[in-house]
Formats: C-alpha cells, structure tokens, sequence
C-alpha cells in the first residue's frame, strides 16, 4: 500500500514529461456547408488555427518584399477575388509581368495540385516560394526574408504556436503561407444559397444558368462546371484564345516541355468573376462580356491543342443578345459578398 | 510450479489461436490494370495514328468508369461486386476490385458505366453526387457528372482528326471530337474469358488489354463529332451507341 503514492508522483512526472514534448496546434474547422465538397490538405501541413493566423500575417506582410513596400495582399486583393484590378501587377521595381495575377478562390481543392496560369508548381507550399524571390514581384531573398521575421518577438511566438518551433525557416513560412491560403473558401454567393434552397433565382439569373450548362447553347460546363459547385474542372487547357500563328506564350508547355501542352493554361472558376476582371492568362479582356462576346461567341481559333471541348470552334455559339445578357446576370450570382468582405481574411495589421 | 503451469499454457494457446486468425482469410486481393493498346502498339496520347483514307487521328482524353465486376465458376455461380466502381483515366489507369474468394474461376464480368439503380437518372439508390466523399468516383469532383442530363457520364473519349491529311492537326477544317456516352440505355456489362485461380491470402492483378482501335471501330468521327446524348434518339444517341457496343471486342482479360 505503501508504494500507491510513489507511483503516483511518478505518473503524473510522466503525463508532464510527455505533454510538454508534444506541441498541440488547434485543428482548423473549415465549415463546408452540406453538400460541398471537403477541401484536400497535405498530410504533412494539416491546416490549424494558430497556422493560418501566422499564415494570414505572412499574406499581409510587406517585410517579405526586398524594399517593404509588398505583400501578397498587393497583387492578390481581397475586394477583388484576391486578384489585382491591373493588367499586369507592378513589382517593387515597377516592373510589369507577363501574366494577369489569379484569383485565390477555393484553392483547397486541386485534384491535380498545378498553380499558376503555366501550372508550374505542383502543391500551395511550393507556389508561395515563388513570388518572393521573383525579381519582377518582390524581389527579396529568402534568408533576407527569415532574418527579418527572427528579429520580430510577436513571429517567434506566432511559429511556437503553430509550429511548435521558434526556429524560423522558409519552409514554415510557405507552410502557414498555404494553410491561410486554403481557408479562401467563397460558398456563400447568390448561387449558393439558391442551392441551398434559401432563395428563388430570377427568370434571367436563371436562364443563364441553363445556358451555361446547356450544350447546345453556352457549352461552358464542360470546363467551368456548376455541378461540382467549384465552376472549373482545374485542368490545363487551350480555350482557343489565339490562332497558332499568334501564340507567344507557351504555358503549360514550358513546364512540360510536350508539344500537345502549347498554349495551354489552368482553367480559373466562374466564381466572384464579376469583381476578377481583366480576363485571361494576359488579361486581354476587361469585362466578362468582352471574354463572351469577343472570345466564346466565336467559337474560339482552331489550333493543334484547342481542347476537344471547344465543340463550335468553327461555327460559334448560337447566343442571342438577350442570352449573353442572362449569363452575365447569372455570374453575378457567383459574387460573394461575405466573402469578398470577410474580415477573417483582410489584413490584420 | 506447476501451478503456475496451466495459466501460462492456456495463455500461450489462447495467443496462437489469435495470431491464426488471419491466416484462415479465404480470400485474395483482386486488382485491375487496364494496357491501352492502338492495333499492336501501346496507345500513346496526341500521338498521331492514320485514320480513314489518308487521315490522320490523336486522342487527347480517355476516361472511363469501369464497375460492377464479377467472377464466375465453371458451373455458374459468381462472386459479385455489385456498385463497385473505378474511374480510370491517364496516369492511372488501375484500382482494386476487392477481396475475391479462393477458387477457381473462368469468367469474368464488367459494366462500364453507373448501372442505373445507382445513376441519378432514374436511379433507386442514387443520392446526390457531392454527398459521396470528394475523392469518391462518384462524386462530380471527378468530372464525370452531367447536370443537365441528370446522369453521369459513363466514358469521355476526346481528340482530334487531321481531315486534310497534311499532318497538321490546326488547320481550319480539321475536325475536334468528343464522346461522352452517359444515359442509363448506353450502360454496357460484358462478360469475357478469363481462367482464374486464386489462392487465400495472396494479391492478384487481372490485366485488361483494351485496344482503342476496335473500340473506336464502328465511329465516324467526320460524320458526328460530338456525342453528348441526353436523348435516346438521334445522331448522338446511335454515335455514342457504336463506341459503348464495342467495349466487349475491345477488351480481353489475363492474370497478370
Ligand atoms: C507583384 C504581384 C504579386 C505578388 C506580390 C504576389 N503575387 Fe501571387 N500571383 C501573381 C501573378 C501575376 C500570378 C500568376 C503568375 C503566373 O501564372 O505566372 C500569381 C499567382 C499566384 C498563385 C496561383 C493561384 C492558382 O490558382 O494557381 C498563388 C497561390 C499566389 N499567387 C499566391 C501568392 C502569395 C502567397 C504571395 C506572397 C508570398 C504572392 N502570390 C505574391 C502576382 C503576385
Ligand atoms: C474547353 C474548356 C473551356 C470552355 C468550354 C469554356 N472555358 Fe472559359 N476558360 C477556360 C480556360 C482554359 C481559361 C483560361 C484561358 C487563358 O487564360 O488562357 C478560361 C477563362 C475564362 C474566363 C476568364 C477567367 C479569369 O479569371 O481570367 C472566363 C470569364 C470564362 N472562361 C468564361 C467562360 C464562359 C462564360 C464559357 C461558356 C460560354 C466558357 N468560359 C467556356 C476553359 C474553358
């Protein structure tokens, strides 16, 4: 009996012993409403509440740009689908891309897990090395980068908590960077509560819908598909926008290196495509009726990778005034305010 | 002592009762590998084949739902996995069937396609697409769901024709093509030899040979390019009938 109390005391040195070994970050509750699909996270970065606090801090931070004057929030502006009203976005020197910054809409979900317009990165780690090092974006280094998170207290205990380290590296940067990222979830549009039941689309709203998911009329769904509530299959393809002759971006070909892939880029979601604008890989289009009227009314070029699906490239759509109309009021039911405005992902500085 | 004895005896049989457990499975692991051929070649994706007189063809998608196998004896009897599917597309053209019974077989069966009970078309047992896991081959994240018709696409087959034969496939009148058979009517189970003798505990792969040439046999590209039938009539309908009827010529079966 004698002996109860010894081991006792040696139990509970052993609980301590093991619960201060061991870091607890809180998993994050992404509340998929019923009926949508669940995100896809990496085994090896399961997103947590503490990561996508440090990961929202990171997004908004202009340290990681060489002269402090950018953060991702820049080129990927909440206001507008995480995307950047211009063209082409500016990087700290000024200097313009090539290619039109991308919504971050939904990015959890990625089955074939390829980011950019070019898919050259194959997972949201990897892509968020990228613009930090780019001389034309934020033209800083990565070492540069950590440094000036070290000498930041507030950092140190923001990584503690979700990382359960203090020591500070790039991997862990982009780590909380993609945990953040993948919380961009937008379910709450117009479109959504009417599939929820919770309200009625317009007689306009609604043929939209239908002639977007209509073969013989907006053909679109093949691509951007509503059924699967994400507006975009994520798959790299030529949509026909140039003839063969005119290609001067290669996209996914670059990566790939495969002649089929000429031409090719990732197919973007319909969603919040209202407030997205310009349009495409090079932003050629200003307004989503330009991108119907001047692009897909036509039927689009023929070339040796348009995709298959591009099924009226030599003849057009049959779209009346009025139908181009309904789509474009549809697409506005894909606006979502709650997202565009939710102050869990605005900046926090 | 020796009353010590019979604890540690009885413990000690208890345990290898337990530990025998597993070895009495009755069953083997049955997987599936489809080998895409083109005539005798392997069939390469946007690699160009002669096609008709003096055309030339190129795939660019091949995507199928293939389901519902089952094995059956020498006298009859089958072992089915009924509402069982696979999707199998590039870069993954294998799945597991599941835990087969030891046994001897000589037949095996596959529906290529959702047998109408589970598509939501007229479907007793169907249930709406995104309540299946994301990673579900049934739920529409997979691409093979068709809002407008109500069904699931059973099989895409996409690509293009070099009509003028002058080996570019971008000119003006060369023709894109794309087949999306999905309608409860176009859902085809074929049956095919296949000797089989599976032993309890052990994995096998059966190898389906699928030789697009004959499947693509009886399609005229030039004349119907596009086969999205939601109808049970038409061009569409009797095109995409032609490509599904041949699933049975195209394949053979072999233990791997
Ligand atoms: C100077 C403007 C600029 C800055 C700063 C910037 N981006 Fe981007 N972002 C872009 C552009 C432009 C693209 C498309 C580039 C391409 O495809 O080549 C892009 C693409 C992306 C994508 C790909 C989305 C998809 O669907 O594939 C992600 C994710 C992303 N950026 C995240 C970030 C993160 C994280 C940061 C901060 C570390 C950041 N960006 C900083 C302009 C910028
Ligand atoms: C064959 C597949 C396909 C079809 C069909 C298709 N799209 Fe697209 N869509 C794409 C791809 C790929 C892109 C990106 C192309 C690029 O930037 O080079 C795109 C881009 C867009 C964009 C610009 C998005 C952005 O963020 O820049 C809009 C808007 C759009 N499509 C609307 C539609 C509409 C409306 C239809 C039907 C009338 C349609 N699409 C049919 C594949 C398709």
């Amino acid at each position: 009996m004698k002996k109860a109390p010894f081991i006792l005391f040696f139990l509970s040195l052993c609980l301590l012993w093991s619960c201060s070994g061991k870091h607890q970050a809180t998993p994050y509750d992404f509340n998929i409403p019923q009926g949508y699909p669940k995100p896809i996270e990496p085994s090896d970065n399961l997103t947590t509440v503490e990561g996508v606090k440090l990961g929202r801090k990171l997004f908004y931070d202009k340290r990681l740009s060489r002269d402090n004057t950018q953060s991702c929030g820049s080129c990927h502006q909440q206001e507008h689908g995480f995307s950047d009203p211009a063209r082409f976005s500016k990087g700290i020197k000024g200097q313009e891309g090539h290619r039109q910054s991308m919504t971050l809409i939904n990015l959890a979900y990625n089955p074939y897990q390829r980011f950019f317009w070019d898919g050259r990165a194959e997972s949201l780690e990897q892509q968020a090395f990228e613009p930090v090092r780019n001389p034309i974006e934020m033209d800083n280094t990565w070492p540069e980068v950590v440094k000036r998170i070290r000498a930041d207290k507030e950092y140190l205990n923001l990584f503690d908590e979700a990382f359960g380290t203090r020591k500070i590296d790039s991997t862990l940067v982009t780590k909380a960077l993609a945990q953040f990222m993948r919380t961009l979830i937008s379910f709450d549009s117009r479109f959504d509560k009417y599939v929820r039941g919770e309200l009625n689309l317009t007689p306009s709203e609604f043929n939209g819908y239908n002639l977007i998911q209509s073969q013989v009329k907006g053909d679109c769904f093949h691509c951007h598909n509503a059924e699967d509530k994400l507006f975009t299959g994520m798959r790299l393809l030529n949509n026909g926008l140039d003839p063969e002759s005119q290609w001067t971006d290669m996209g996914y070909y670059n990566v790939t290196k495969n002649p089929a892939d000429k031409a090719k880029f990732k197919t973007p979601t319909l969603r919040n495509i209202m407030v997205s604008g310009p349009y495409m890989h090079d932003g050629r289009f200003n307004t989503v009726k330009d991108v119907i009227e001047q692009h897909y009314f036509f039927g689009g070029n023929m070339s040796s990778t348009i995709d298959p699906n591009m099924e009226y490239v030599n003849q057009g759509l049959d779209l009346s005034a009025t139908d181009i109309q309904d789509i474009i009021t549809f697409l506005h039911t894909l606006t979502d305010d709650s997202f565009l405005t939710d102050p869990e992902f605005s900046d926090p500085n | 002592m020796k009353k010590i004895f019979t604890p540690v005896i009885l413990l000690t049989l208890a345990f290898f009762t337990e530990c025998k457990k597993p070895e009495t499975k009755d069953t083997a692991s049955c997987d599936i590998e489809f080998t895409l051929g083109y005539s005798k070649n392997t069939l390469q994706f946007n690699h160009t084949y002669p096609y008709g007189s003096g055309m030339n063809i190129q795939f660019s998608l091949l995507k199928f739902y293939a389901g519902n196998f089952y094995f059956e004896r020498a006298d009859g009897t089958r072992e089915h996995f009924t509402d069982k599917y696979l999707i199998l597309e590039e870069g993954k053209y294998s799945g597991h069937i599941g835990e087969l019974k030891a046994g001897s077989y000589v037949k095996a069966g596959i529906g290529y396609g959702i047998n109408q009970n589970r598509n939501t078309q007229n479907g007793a047992d169907a249930q709406v697409g995104t309540d299946y896991p994301q990673d579900d081959p049934l739920n529409p994240a997979a691409d093979m769901y068709w809002g407008w018709a109500q069904g699931y696409i059973f099989m895409k087959l996409e690509g293009r024709i070099d009509a003028d034969g002058n080996g570019s496939f971008g000119d003006p009148n060369d023709i894109l093509f794309s087949y999306h058979p999905g309608n409860d009517e176009l859902y085809r189970a074929f049956e095919y030899t296949l000797n089989f003798s599976p032993e309890a505990g052990k994995s096998y792969t059966i190898a389906a040979n699928l030789d697009v040439n004959t499947l693509i046999h009886n399609c005229d590209f030039i004349a119907v390019q596009f086969a999205h039938p939601a109808n049970t009539s038409g061009n569409q309908f009797i095109a995409a009938k032609n490509l599904v009827d041949e699933w049975g010529n195209a394949v053979t079966l072999a233990v791997k």
